[in-house]
């Protein structure tokens, strides 16, 4: 097996509120309790989860965008988690993150050029005709032409924003992408043209995506490979096609039933299990298995023993007492 | 849909503008709908097609500097929503007709009990006693499948997560029994699995109380789930309409189509790959209204389209499009 090109292992990310009121002594959120996953070369692998299990805390660790409190991360086998930000430095190249919302993360103040050219020239010497040059290219990679180079992003569409914002990302040949629910805001038309152009991108440039994403048929349309998390935890990994064929783990099989489906003919809410009330805080995530407040199936035992995240076989992983 | 019988609310012929600077600009662009009692109903589109304007223009709730009615009729019992003063109309909106909106934390007054805030239409509509409508709003609650409604009864909304939140905008939605429920983006803030929950709980209510439902929605996978028929507007106007089966089976305009193949779950049952975008970008409202105005972005138009623009015409029982090339392109 090639090695991993990210490889997280144990990863905790424990956010304190700061202290408030005397008498209110506020609990650690417990946001990534214990995270190991990892990315291949040119694999893309979805991390999914509804809002609070840790996914977008996770995808920030994984970029060094926050220090982890334990475990490890190696990207190209060379651990980052405690590196200083200036040794960073070189590594950062190799991962780029494109997020959710292009028009909050493109300086409004910046022209195209300077927004695609920043990281260029973050890293290089490059004279001003080679730079516009250089994101004239870039433009063309991500479906636009070279007249935008001088525009700003208020003059351009969300989904052009979004094509702005993956261009950036692509500037210094990254190895990976990190994309943060970044097909999650677009309409389904302009979501769709995007989903095309990172699968385009991804076997011109053989680029690996991690992909944080709550969309379930996005994510069973454009991954290799599926974690499924729930309150900090990864419950179940498993390649995309074993995942949607058939779940071990309850929450995932309560996630893929709650997931509605755009044919009448097979869809109907009657047939459904539905799972029942929300998701706890995690800063009150519930003794033993995280789960089994809303699980189906679950026994005393789940109430007193956490569950591991054991393989069943080479490829799937579950963390259930009761499964497979 | 029961042929010959009335529609509890028709739409003949709306026409929303909205007032940008000095210029003023169709939202809603000559839309036509009925509605029958008990029945389903979803409008979708995406964003900027029109459709929340729509349901505002029906409630009454646009804001008069930015938006208004300039033509059409919105007939809910005979009386014309659109033409009725004020104090008629608040005494219809929320006893007959309701509305839920997307976000639910900003449709509540944070500093009032959510039992309040439910007690407030039954008393507003019903004239109940203090005591009376508070008992009412613990059944609401009650109804909405919110465990303990009574001690729930008691607290703000920041206490509440968001699905229980939503529950709460339904029971006051649906605290007088109305004839015509209007949903707009119920679900879209929520988590799927929450979601589930809330579609699910709409759907046994509107059977329950046998109300009339619209719901509004971007998703067309929540489409095929719930309602019996469907509409799809394009950039204010309304372009084709059918039974919810019709439209998945055989959609008729090239929008739609789009729409549908732009669905990951779909292209997956097709065996393909890659998905049919749609290239380009919804035109602006400023944009010229001549012709189809999903002619720039249509692999089918010609120049026709670019001129005139195609009226809604039917393509089989029960289906209308807007299209010069449906009849041509049926099917294929």
């Amino acid at each position: 097996m090639t090695p991993p090109l990210l490889a997280l292992d144990g990863l905790v990310k424990h956010f304190r509120p700061r202290r408030g009121l005397r008498w209110h002594r506020p609990r650690p959120l417990r946001a990534v309790d214990g995270v190991s996953l990892a990315v291949g070369p040119s694999e893309t692998v979805a991390v999914v989860g509804e809002s609070g299990c840790g996914k977008s805390t996770l995808a920030r660790l994984a970029l060094r965008l926050l220090d982890p409190d334990a475990g490890s991360i190696r990207l190209d086998g060379h651990e980052i988690a405690g590196v200083t930000q200036s040794d960073l430095r070189p590594i950062r190249r190799r991962i780029q993150a494109v997020f959710q919302d292009p028009a909050a993360s493109l300086n409004p103040r910046l022209r195209i050029v300077d927004l695609i050219g920043e990281p260029i020239r973050n890293y290089e010497a490059i004279r001003r005709p080679a730079l516009r040059e250089r994101v004239a290219g870039l433009l063309g990679d991500v479906g636009l032409d070279a007249e935008h180079l001088d525009r700003f992003p208020h003059e351009i569409s969300g989904g052009q924003r979004q094509r702005i914002g993956i261009a950036r990302a692509l500037a210094l040949d990254p190895a990976l992408l990190v994309l943060d629910e970044a097909v999650s805001a677009l309409d389904v038309s302009i979501q769709a043209q995007i989903l095309n152009l990172l699968m385009d991108l991804q076997d011109e440039r053989r680029i690996a995506y991690l992909f944080i994403a709550h969309d379930l048929s996005v994510v069973e349309h454009f991954a290799d490979r599926v974690a499924v998390m729930y309150l900090g935890r990864i419950v179940e990994t498993a390649p995309v096609a074993d995942l949607f064929a058939g779940a071990l783990h309850p929450y995932t099989e309560a996630l893929l039933a709650a997931a509605p489906t755009p044919d009448p003919a097979r869809s109907g809410l009657t047939r459904r299990r539905l799972l029942k009330g929300d998701p706890p805080s995690p800063s009150a995530i519930p003794s033993g298995c995280r789960f089994r407040t809303r699980c189906p199936i679950a026994q005393p035992l789940c109430a007193e023993r956490d569950p591991a995240l054991l393989p069943v076989d080479d490829t799937r992983a579950v963390a259930c007492h009761l499964r497979p | 849909m029961t042929a010959g019988s009335a529609p509890i609310l028709a739409i003949e012929a709306l026409e929303t503008r909205v007032r940008v600077g000095q210029a003023s600009f169709p939202a809603v662009d000559g839309v036509s709908l009925s509605l029958h009692h008990g029945e389903s109903l979803a409008i979708v589109g995406e964003s900027g097609c029109g459709k929340s304007m729509l349901a505002l223009s029906v409630m009454g709730l646009l804001e008069p500097r930015v938006a208004r009615i300039v033509s059409g009729r919105v007939l809910f019992d005979g009386a014309d929503l659109a033409r009725l003063p004020e104090r008629r109309l608040r005494a219809i909106r929320g006893r007959d007709i309701s509305m839920i909106f997307q976000e639910p934390m900003s449709s509540l007054n944070p500093v009032l009990t959510v039992g309040r805030q439910v007690a407030e239409v039954v008393r507003q509509h019903e004239g109940l006693s203090p005591r009376a409508a508070w008992e009412r709003a613990v059944e609401m609650l009650a109804l909405v499948q919110i465990p303990d409604p009574r001690s729930r009864a008691g607290e703000f909304p920041h206490q509440l997560s968001g699905g229980m939140r939503q529950r709460v905008l339904i029971a006051i939605a649906l605290a007088c029994a109305p004839r015509v429920l209007l949903a707009d983006e119920p679900t879209t803030a929520l988590d799927v699995t929450v979601q589930a929950q809330i579609l699910d709980l709409i759907l046994s209510l509107q059977e329950r109380l046998s109300m009339a439902l619209v719901l509004i929605t971007h998703d067309l996978a929540v489409v095929a789930e719930t309602v019996s028929r469907v509409i799809v507007m394009y950039a204010g106007r309304k372009i084709e309409e059918a039974a919810t089966t019709a439209l998945f089976a055989r959609p008729a305009h090239p929008y739609t189509k789009g729409l549908l193949g732009s669905l990951p779950s779909r292209a997956r049952a097709d065996g393909t790959r890659r998905l049919t975008a749609i290239r380009g970008v919804v035109p602006p409202l400023s944009a010229l209204r001549r012709g189809c105005l999903f002619a720039s972005r249509c692999p089918h138009a010609v120049d026709r389209c670019r001129v005139e623009a195609p009226e809604l015409a039917p393509i089989e029982t029960g289906h209308v499009v807007a299209c010069w090339r449906a009849g041509e392109l049926w099917g294929r």
